[in-house]
């Protein structure tokens, strides 16, 4: 289980987090929506481990983040950020070979090759595994790193819970690309202990997909829990000024928003 | 799949070396046979008195070749490190002012050596050289403003590298203004960089530096790998990016200061030998390092051996051919349409 517990964290007079608690379980679906500067990048960065200045808590199965080394974060923690460069000619299967890093300390054993070679097929990128990383299209290369976020957590049958952070995962893939990457999360979220975040922008895939939503509003969560309960009108109208038609089904459950 | 692909290229290198090595020795000022290389090892073994082209091949120019092998491959696993560092392909090992500093330490020597009565001996000059580059680099580290937050912290460091640079080199700059001529001459002399003070003993020191910090560079190749996508991903990966920073800013002023000290300042090399690999053989650090070492040998033994034949039996400065030769190596690298960087 993630948890952060009264979350604050300002850059001098500016707060981007304004004393945020919450709890995400695993085996579900964990987004988080809100408007552009809602503090959902800051979030992600403080639940990874990458920001130092906040006051509050984060933990990792109930240990602080704080006391752990960075290694020992990153065999069971995977984090896909919003944009990845790399600075020098490398392979495809160079760089899912990244995600295995934590895992061996010289060279990769045989297992770490097996692992990232299901990575590969997993995403469809066997025909690319030579090819320079450079020149590969925004969608292609969000499917590397895919791989290899997935290659770094891959489920070997360990018994520690794995977590995966995913900032903006759909930015760059097509309509198809965005459909198969949410069903694969799904998939891999019957092993019931992954516990998967996501910050999505597409509140129609979050409604589709999410177990649990977190709205921020301001640096704030301003509502979470079942999309019944945080996509409300109100709530829709507060966090992104717009005043879309909620369509439900029979059962008052919410299917799409008409935007 | 990580390891197959590099084993061909290393013994072509290192087949290379070897020739280079034979070359060089071979031909200088005197030209020595292989007879007389055969009858000279001979003799040593053996503890019999040498002729001159024997002494010659045994205490001149074997030792320079040897020093040629090794320096190079120092300035080229250094270049492979700082651009593995800075995530940067423009990156010379002497960016971080070690070469700066080591130039000003040499400067110092030259001109305040007699009135400070320093020791006249011939560990005097490297030392001095050495300790100018590892406190210049020190400065630059611990100048450097520690951006917290920043995208990608070396930038502080590489441009805090540019501004003690330029201290250190007007400081050269001023000790050249105030020295004798002959005094002048030896600065200038000593900026362009020459291997002729190569002897077994300089072999022995920078060998032993240069082979413990290329392993120890092999052992942060993983980690300066994870880097090449970013710092914050780095640690994501579980990369200590304090640790790793630091390890190889000390692996590099001590490999890099080292053979400086005994060759003098060598540009180009360190920048153009790491280039050449990752077009061929791609970033992976490991294998750069490997080759690196390697072609670094080769390269700089080419050079020394143009700087000895060119205006033959007058001597060239190696700084003025791998220059002169680099550059425009660097220049066609870089306008390949096929090199991404």
């Amino acid at each position: 289980m993630l948890t952060a517990q009264h979350i604050t964290y300002s850059i001098g007079e500016k707060t981007l987090l304004n004393d945020v608690s919450l709890a995400f379980e695993p085996g579900q679906m964990n987004l988080i929506i809100g408007a552009n500067g809602a503090g959902k990048s800051t979030l992600m960065r403080v639940l990874s481990g990458l920001c130092a200045g906040y006051t509050g808590e984060v933990l990792y199965d109930r240990r602080n983040i704080r006391l752990m080394k960075e290694n020992e974060l990153a065999v069971n923690r995977a984090v896909l950020s919003q944009q990845v460069e790399v600075a020098f000619p490398m392979s495809v299967g160079d760089v899912v070979m990244m995600g295995r890093y934590p895992h061996f300390s010289q060279m990769p054993s045989k297992a770490d090759r097996q692992i990232c070679h299901d990575a590969i097929r997993l995403f469809e990128l066997e025909k690319l595994t030579n090819r320079n990383y450079m020149t590969l299209s925004g969608g292609e290369k969000q499917r590397v790193h895919f791989a290899r976020v997935c290659a770094q957590i891959w489920d070997t049958g360990q018994q520690a819970c794995r977590y995966l952070l995913l900032d903006e995962p759909l930015t760059f893939l097509d309509i198809h690309y965005q459909l198969d990457l949410m069903e694969k999360l799904s998939l891999m979220l019957r092993n019931n202990r992954l516990v998967v975040l996501g910050v999505l922008h597409d509140l129609n895939l979050a409604i589709k997909y999410a177990h649990h939503i977190l709205l921020l509003h301001e640096g704030r969560i301003i509502a979470q829990g079942t999309k019944k309960e945080v996509l409300t009108a109100e709530n829709i109208k507060t966090a992104f000024r717009i005043e879309p038609k909620i369509v439900t089904d029979e059962m008052k459950e919410i299917i799409y928003l008409l935007i | 799949m990580l390891n197959n692909r590099y084993i061909k290229s290393e013994w072509l290198l290192i087949l290379a070396l070897l020739t280079a090595l034979l070359v060089s020795v071979r031909f200088g000022a005197v030209d020595i046979n292989n007879d007389e290389i055969f009858s000279a090892l001979k003799k040593t073994f053996a503890g019999d008195t040498l002729t001159l082209n024997e002494r010659i091949f045994m205490h001149i120019r074997l030792p320079r070749a040897v020093l040629c092998v090794i320096a190079g491959a120092a300035l080229a696993v250094g270049g492979v490190l700082m651009q593995g560092l800075f995530r940067n392909p423009i990156v010379e090992p002497g960016l971080v002012g070690t070469s700066s500093g080591a130039a000003f330490g040499a400067a110092f020597y030259f001109v305040m050596g007699s009135v400070l009565k320093l020791s006249t001996g011939q560990w005097t000059l490297p030392v001095a050289a050495c300790a100018g580059g590892m406190v210049s680099t020190a400065l630059v580290y611990l100048l450097a403003p520690q951006g917290n937050g920043s995208k990608n912290s070396a930038v502080p460091l590489l441009l805090t590298g540019i501004a003690v640079n330029a201290v250190f080199l007007s400081g050269v700059g001023f000790l050249s203004y105030i020295a004798r001529d002959p005094q002048a001459r030896s600065i200038t002399f000593w900026s362009l960089g020459s291997l002729s003070g190569a002897s077994w003993d300089v072999c022995l020191i920078v060998a032993i530096s240069t082979l413990t910090c290329c392993l120890a560079a092999l052992y942060f190749a993983k980690q300066l790998n994870a880097l090449a996508i970013g710092e914050d991903e780095a640690m994501l990966l579980g990369v200590n990016l304090n640790r790793l920073k630091v390890s190889v800013l000390v692996i590099n002023v001590v490999m890099v200061a080292v053979a400086t000290a005994f060759t003098g300042i060598i540009s180009f090399v360190g920048l153009i030998v790491p280039h050449l690999l990752r077009l061929v053989k791609g970033a992976d650090n490991r294998s750069l390092i490997i080759h690196a070492a390697l072609l670094g040998g080769v390269v700089l033994s080419i050079a020394d051996l143009t700087a000895r034949m060119l205006l033959r039996p007058v001597e060239l400065p190696i700084g003025i051919v791998t220059s002169i030769i680099g550059a425009p190596v660097f220049i066609y690298l870089l306008r390949r349409k096929s090199y991404y960087f």
